[in-house]
């Protein structure tokens, strides 16, 4: 009989598969990154140019369909079980929440109210970690780094290498505040998958089935 | 004793481990495809059909055919009964498991 553990991690990855298709996300975090250096440090959302806005969004979404279109066929497809009850509702709501605060409310706080630690930073590590707590799971940690991380970049302040307003306002350092969690959660999440699946089969490669 | 009567108990269909495999996975998801339970278990064209014709035929399982563009596509689900069937099982390994861990030579 296969190990428990075994059993357990392959149940877990059978449920969270549409999760861990973690390349999807990582070209959302390329476009913010990209979009931050070329708009001096604003969000894609409040780029001055329409044009270019549309280029990243357009690329960022035709490449994460080429991600969906390689799991498909290279993994296959699955359908979760319906997880419809009334904590995972309200653990999506609390993430939902946590989503807009981190994308519009800390970045104003920090820039207009300047406290001592940076909010966004800190919203972004809440996130993190409640996405590690909640849906992740036991199996694999890195949203659990990634908490500890921009709990650290949070902190950065404190030690005067850098101000909370720098942390929004310039272009590289609020491009990679933004970036990072989308490229590092969605490798994350490709590896723990790629790691819990067997080979692909010949005849996958052949297209025969 | 009572532990090694429950043993005797034990679906046959269902544990062997990579058919226990197979439900485990499946009792996650509504359905899945062929290529992603092949993906999950490791194991070979023939052997995942083998396995998946037994299940189908113990009436835990309902295999689907049908295509993805012009690729044939097979999908796989639990039926009621099979999922029924597995979280008993489940539970009576989970029992055999804290019998097991309880049982002491003295008594």
């Amino acid at each position: 009989m296969p190990g428990e553990t075994q059993l357990e991690r392959l149940r877990y990855v059978a449920g969270h598969y549409r999760d861990l298709q973690g390349l999807i996300l990582v070209p959302f975090g390329l476009m913010h990154f990209v979009s931050s250096l070329q708009n001096g440090g604003r969000l894609w959302m409040y780029a001055g140019d329409c044009g270019w806005r549309s280029v990243w969004i357009g690329l960022a979404v035709l490449l994460a369909w080429l991600a969906k279109t390689y799991y498909e066929r290279t993994v296959g497809r699955a359908w979760p079980a319906i997880r419809a009850g009334g904590s995972y509702r309200g653990l999506m709501m609390v993430i939902g929440i946590a989503f807009v605060l981190g994308f519009f409310a800390a970045p104003w706080f920090d820039y207009v109210v300047r406290p001592p630690i940076s909010a966004t930073a800190l919203v972004i590590a809440a996130l993190a970690l409640t996405l590690h707590v909640a849906i992740r799971g036991k199996f694999h940690v890195h949203y659990l780094y990634l908490a500890l991380l921009y709990v650290a970049v949070s902190l950065l302040p404190l030690t005067g290498q850098v101000t909370t307003l720098q942390l929004v306002k310039d272009p590289v350092l609020f491009g990679v505040l933004y970036g990072l969690p989308w490229v590092v959660g969605g490798l994350g999440d490709h590896i723990f998958l790629m790691r819990s699946l067997k080979p692909i089969p010949r005849e996958a490669v052949d297209g025969s089935i | 004793m009572e532990a090694f009567e429950e043993l005797a108990n034990l679906d046959r269909l269902i544990h062997e481990p990579a058919r226990l495999a197979i439900l485990t996975a499946l009792s996650a998801c509504r359905k899945v495809d062929f290529l992603f339970l092949q993906r999950l278990t490791g194991l070979t064209k023939g052997n995942l059909s083998g396995h998946l014709m037994k299940l189908a035929e113990g009436g835990l399982v309902e295999i689907g055919k049908g295509y993805v563009g012009k690729i044939p596509n097979t999908s796989v689900q639990l039926t009621d009964a099979g999922r029924t069937a597995i979280e008993r099982h489940w539970e009576q390994l989970a029992q055999l498991h804290s019998e097991a861990t309880q049982w002491h030579p003295s008594e």
